[in-house]
């Protein structure tokens, strides 16, 4: 049964889907895993230690570096509704941000700012609407919820001084996919002209060396 | 006449797992038994049907790392053993069952079932590739691609790494097979905008999408699923039939969990004693799946009966038959509305078959017999010959989806697997980065380094290993977590060591054939498919970097500026225009970093004078102005570490006011080079004093640049006190320079008349003011002197020409004064007019409270207006009473009365003094002459200048 389950699971099956085929609770699932979890780590760790599963998080990220030195902030649309941000902002950028608001850069609430910019090209003003998540200090990556489908989005990071919202970094627009069927009356799509260059949004980027400056 | 068609698709996929260093790899079985389950199965229903002479259809997508592994030798002879060895036991399992009639049944026919595939390994002499090829020669199986490593690619930061993706799953297909793919199948059919445009350019015509990209495009499709659409590139999705899929997928009510069909987890692997079963599996005892079962689904419940083969067999048929009346239903039901003949795309796993599904290949083998030779309503076809024969398609866009769970990308982006997506995009920029600056090495005539291209071919290897979309499906389904999450780290770990190795020119030769050893996969790679295609707008500044790293200058200036022309507030602008133009004249090599101030950012050449006009984050009446100077300074920091990536050398940095303060001395501490600034005014004066909160901070900003600078220039002796006095600056570390003027251009079309006719200020003397209306400029006072000098001089008109908050004041004041109809405020005037003006005017005043230097006097001085101004600031270090203008006690109406009067009543005197004025402008405040001044401290600012000269 556990077998089973494992398999089941293996194929990208939800934990409901296993329950129903298995005729067991959902919460008898979940308690199989967590007991196949720990009962892999013995018998198919070839390594001497068994870490739980929170430790084991953090030990998949040690060997990688933590920081590239680079001032980045990244989004991606993980569904119709849901953006994965993640960002870096590095330690000379931090210090100048400190001497600007004369504040310990770690005590600073820091958060993302995301403006839905469908069909704009951004000026700082014109977005159809804003939205502000707070994030933990510690915090490098973000699922920012709700969002929705279809439309383009873009997210400053940031810091809140005084009530008011500071950006110090901007990320590339990303686009989230639709989940419904196109509204009728939709115009026809004519063929790209150009193959070299894009005629259309699209949610990779050339490398930066031969983007313009903005 | 058939009336639909229908395709089928299969999908066959393994992550890279060939492990030369070790033996006992469990995840390397996958690929054993995926041969033995699945793909042998396979390829002999193939066989069979092509020797009985079916004529049968079928796609076939073979992921190029698939295919690696079952090219190489270590692979093939590894399966050769593992085959033994399952024969072997399967044999035992015979010998052992003798007593069970039911049991023994089903292990003669494993018995029979390995032996006649180790027939047919052996007739091919264990090379499927081949065997593969023979069957796609016949025309009945059409062979795609796959990406190189099944990266996913909605996933992939930049177009390069995708492009090298197809590039070189294409190369693999086409190297191992002998043809090239014209389609592909997409990684867990994850496709996002633009994909289509790179699957174009590397010739790709087609490739599949899940039902509901198609159902949600945009337009709505007309014929549904039932054709393939054409992406705005023209590159044809076709989409996955669900009702089709569902039958065969759904192992809730699917075909594969039918009572009758073998139940895959009840293997021997795991029910036989260890002493037994130990040759056969994990040599460390773990126990894994033989491929021996000896069950069958029976129900829902854990009890299993025995299987049987027959009575499996015939369900296989019978869901054969089912499947094909249904798709003859569909076809039927959409032939009749649609416009041409419909198309059922049905894709699977190819693993399915065979290995999850023991019975899958029979149920191949019986609906490819049944639709070949007994339908009437459907008939098989390739997506290809579906093009061929219908080569128009609507066309609409798609959105980005995937056909995994709930329909995007949260199978291969969530709480497991996000963080990976950080190294992965790093990754890729710092290869692309790499190939591209090795290129340009080439481009620029270094010899090609073979150590550099093994270097970057290998790194290329492990990225895209690295990139396996396997890894984050293995970390969402919490299965072999551990393997995945050590090839994720070993791939990113070479791939750095690997650039390092690159970047030092020569390394340990051994760790290199190591690494290229221990994954051999793709030894043609041609790197360059990561250079990146000049499609986008070439580039300005790339144009200026490359000129001037073509012949360097003597030296590379970065001026920081907030204000530029032709966005002017004060003088500032024009003055780093002046200064500027001259350096450049003369042999510095100046880039100018200033705002856009609303217009468009852009780079251009302003008279030699490289000028990047930026944007920042924040519009300058979006937030206080604090933030939005802030704002600027972030936005030249990143606009110059842009300029050093693309290859600019910068020597030194001169930043011109507190405004560009934090940007200056952030450059300064980052790149170590000697920071000269310009004070030209400070806040201090410009209000007599620091009063609020704002000031007090610009009033900081103003102390810390002027310590952090290595040099500090200023306009005037008066405003170099003013520094030592304010910041306690020493001495050594400050330079007058002063602002200069721009030579006169002698125009002699009188514009006299015009002007006094169109201000109305009739046949008298005319005063002219100019500049920003402040008060520390003092218009204030010239208006009160106006009003004291009216009843002697009726006829004296005064023009104040500029701008300025005070404006509205000034305005009332003249009116309560009486003297409103002899003043004009005419507003801003363009240098024409200030010009025409200045010509006009009898005589210039400027009664400055507060002035660091008076440019605009020696603008007066420039036109020859005789010049009277406030004994203060800058003003005193340009005037001298008597001999090139008249002063007045700064503050005092009466004094400024008295000098008008005197001015005013003796037109030779004023005219003598202006020819003085004239002829000392055009040498001391020439900007040739400043310039070399300027140059002459950034000599001083340099360091190796200064070890030179002891």
């Amino acid at each position: 049964m556990l077998d089973k389950i494992r398999e089941l699971r293996s194929q990208s099956k939800s934990i409901a889907q296993i329950a129903k085929e298995c005729g067991l609770t959902v919460g008898q699932v979940k308690y199989q895993l967590q007991k196949k979890r720990a009962k892999a780590a013995e018998t198919r760790d070839l390594t001497p230690s068994k870490p739980k599963q929170e430790q084991l998080r953090q030990d998949n990220e040690w060997r990688l570096p933590a920081f590239y030195g680079r001032d980045v902030v990244k989004a991606m649309a993980q569904g119709p509704a849901v953006l994965f941000v993640y960002w870096e902002i590095t330690w000379p950028r931090m210090r100048m941000v400190a001497s600007y608001l004369q504040a310990d850069y770690r005590q600073i609430q820091k958060g993302l700012r995301v403006y839905d910019v469908t069909d704009r090209i951004f000026t700082g003003q014109n977005a159809h609407s804003v939205r502000d998540v707070f994030v933990h200090e510690d915090a490098h990556s973000w699922y920012v919820r709700d969002v929705a489908p279809g439309r383009t989005y873009l997210v400053d990071f940031g810091l809140y001084e005084q009530g008011r919202f500071c950006p110090i970094l901007r990320s590339e627009p990303v686009e989230t996919p639709r989940n419904t069927k196109a509204v009728w009356g939709e115009p026809l799509v004519e063929p790209a002209r150009e193959a070299t260059s894009p005629s259309w949004f699209e949610n990779f980027s050339s490398y930066s060396l031969y983007k313009s400056n903005q | 006449m058939n009336n639909g068609y229908l395709s089928l698709v299969l999908h066959a996929h393994l992550p890279y797992v060939r492990h030369g260093e070790r033996d006992d790899c469990l995840e390397e079985r996958w690929v054993y038994e995926a041969m033995l389950e699945s793909y042998l199965p396979l390829l002999m229903v193939f066989d069979k049907l092509l020797s009985d002479g079916i004529a049968f259809r079928m796609t076939l997508a073979v992921s190029p790392t698939l295919l690696s592994m079952l090219e190489d030798e270590l692979i093939l002879s590894r399966f050769q053993s593992h085959l033994a060895k399952t024969v072997e036991l399967a044999g035992k399992e015979v010998k052992r069952t003798v007593r069970g009639p039911r049991e023994h049944k089903v292990a003669k026919m494993y018995l029979e079932r390995f032996r006649d595939i180790a027939t047919y390994c052996r007739k091919h002499d264990f090379q499927l590739i081949s065997a593969l090829k023979r069957i796609q020669e016949s025309g009945c199986l059409e062979l795609i691609t796959c990406a190189a490593t099944h990266a996913f690619l909605p996933f992939v930061e930049n177009e390069e790494a995708i492009r090298a993706q197809l590039q070189v799953g294409i190369d693999t297909h086409e190297r191992i097979l002998g043809t090239r793919p014209k389609g592909i199948w997409l990684p867990e059919c994850g496709y996002t905008p633009g994909l289509d445009r790179l699957l174009k350019s590397v010739g790709i015509e087609f490739f599949f999408v899940d039902t509901h990209t198609i159902q949600h495009a945009t337009p709505t499709p007309m014929r549904r699923l039932y054709a393939p659409l054409f992406t705005p590139h023209d590159v044809a999705a076709f989409g996955r039939d669900d009702q089709a899929s569902r039958q065969v997928w759904s192992s809730f009510d699917g075909y594969p969990g039918d009572y009758d069909y073998r139940e895959y987890y009840r293997d021997v692997g795991f029910d036989r004693e260890m002493d037994y079963i130990a040759p056969y599996i994990h040599p460390d005892g773990i126990r894994v799946n033989t491929g021996l079962k000896y069950f069958r689904i029976t129900g829902k419940t854990g009890h299993k009966d025995w299987y049987e083969p027959d009575w499996a067999r015939e369900k296989a048929a019978s869901h054969a038959g089912h499947f094909l009346y249904h798709r003859e239903r569909q076809v039927e039901e959409a032939a009749a509305w649609l416009d041409r003949k419909p198309l059922v795309v049905a894709t699977y796993d190819a693993e399915l078959f065979g290995h999850w599904w023991y019975e899958g290949p029979q149920f191949l083998d019986f609906l490819l017999r049944k639709i070949v030779c007994d339908s009437e309503q459907v008939q098989l076809i390739t997506p290809s010959a579906y093009l061929a024969e219908y080569p128009q398609q609507d066309r609409a866009r798609l959105p980005m989806s995937t056909w995994g769970r709930n329909g995007y990308g949260e199978v291969w982006l969530n709480e497991n697997n996000g963080w990976m997506y950080r190294h992965l995009h790093q990754a890729e920029r710092e290869l692309i980065e790499a190939v591209h600056n090795s290129e340009s090495a080439k481009a620029q005539g270094q010899i090609e380094d073979a150590w550099a291209s093994r270097c970057l071919k290998q790194a290329a290897r492990e990225l895209m290993l690295a990139q396996s979309s396997d890894w984050a499906f293995i970390l969402d389904g919490q299965t072999v977590v551990q393997y995945a999450v050590r090839r994720f780290h070993d791939h990113l770990r070479r791939f750095y060591e690997l650039l390092e190795m690159h970047r030092a020119g020569q390394g340990a030769e051994e760790k290199l054939i190591a690494m290229e050893t221990a994954y051999p996969i793709f030894p043609a790679l041609d790197e360059s498919y990561y250079l990146p295609v000049r499609s986008h707008r070439v580039n300005v500044s790339q144009q200026m970097v490359a000129a001037s790293t073509s012949q360097p200058p003597e030296r590379s200036v970065l001026m920081l500026a907030w204000e530029f022309p032709p966005h002017v507030v004060g003088g500032l602008g024009r003055a780093v225009y002046e200064l500027a133009r001259q350096l450049v004249q003369q042999g510095t090599e100046v880039h100018v970093l200033t705002t856009a101030a609303g217009a468009e950012a852009r780079q251009e050449m302003v008279e030699g004078i490289r000028v990047h006009r930026l944007h920042s984050y924040v519009q300058p009446d979006q937030a206080d102005f604090l933030q939005w100077v802030f704002q600027l300074n972030l936005a030249i920091v990143d606009a110059t570490e842009q300029l050093l990536r693309e290859g600019l050398r910068v020597d030194l940095i001169h930043a011109h006011d507190w405004l560009v303060g934090w940007a200056a001395m952030e450059l300064k501490q980052r790149l170590s080079i000697p920071l000269i600034t310009t004070i030209h005014a400070l806040e201090h004066g410009r209000h007599q004093g620091i009063f609020t909160p704002l000031q007090q901070r610009i009033h900081e900003c103003e102390r810390s640049l002027a310590a952090t600078s290595d040099r500090v220039i200023v306009c005037s002796h008066y405003m170099g006190e003013e520094v030592k006095r304010l910041f306690w600056t020493p001495p050594e570390k400050i330079s007058v320079i002063f602002n200069g003027v721009e030579a006169v251009q002698e125009d002699f079309s009188n514009p006299g008349p015009d002007l006094r006719q169109e201000l109305a200020l009739g046949d008298g003397p005319v005063l002219f003011f100019i500049g920003r209306l402040v008060r520390e400029k003092g218009v204030h006072l010239l208006l009160e002197a106006m009003s004291w000098l009216s009843p002697e001089f009726p006829d004296v008109r005064l023009v104040v020409a500029g701008k300025g908050p005070y404006l509205d004041e000034l305005r009332d004041l003249a009116g309560r004064l009486w003297i409103a109809e002899k003043v004009r405020f005419i507003g801003f005037v363009d240098d024409e007019r200030r010009n025409q003006l200045f010509r006009l005017a009898d005589v210039a005043v400027f009664p400055s409270l507060y002035e660091p230097f008076g440019i605009v006097a020696l603008e007066a001085m420039a036109h020859g207006t005789p010049l009277l101004v406030a004994d203060t600031g800058g003003l005193r270090e340009i005037v001298r009473h008597g001999e090139n203008g008249a002063m007045m006690y700064a503050g005092n109406v009466e004094s400024l009365v008295n000098q008008l009067r005197w001015l005013l009543n003796d037109p030779d005197r004023r005219r003598q003094l202006a020819e003085r004025a004239k002829e000392e402008v055009q040498s001391r405040y020439d900007w040739a002459q400043l310039a070399r001044q300027t140059a002459e401290q950034y000599r001083q600012a340099d360091p190796a200048a200064m070890s030179a000269l002891k």
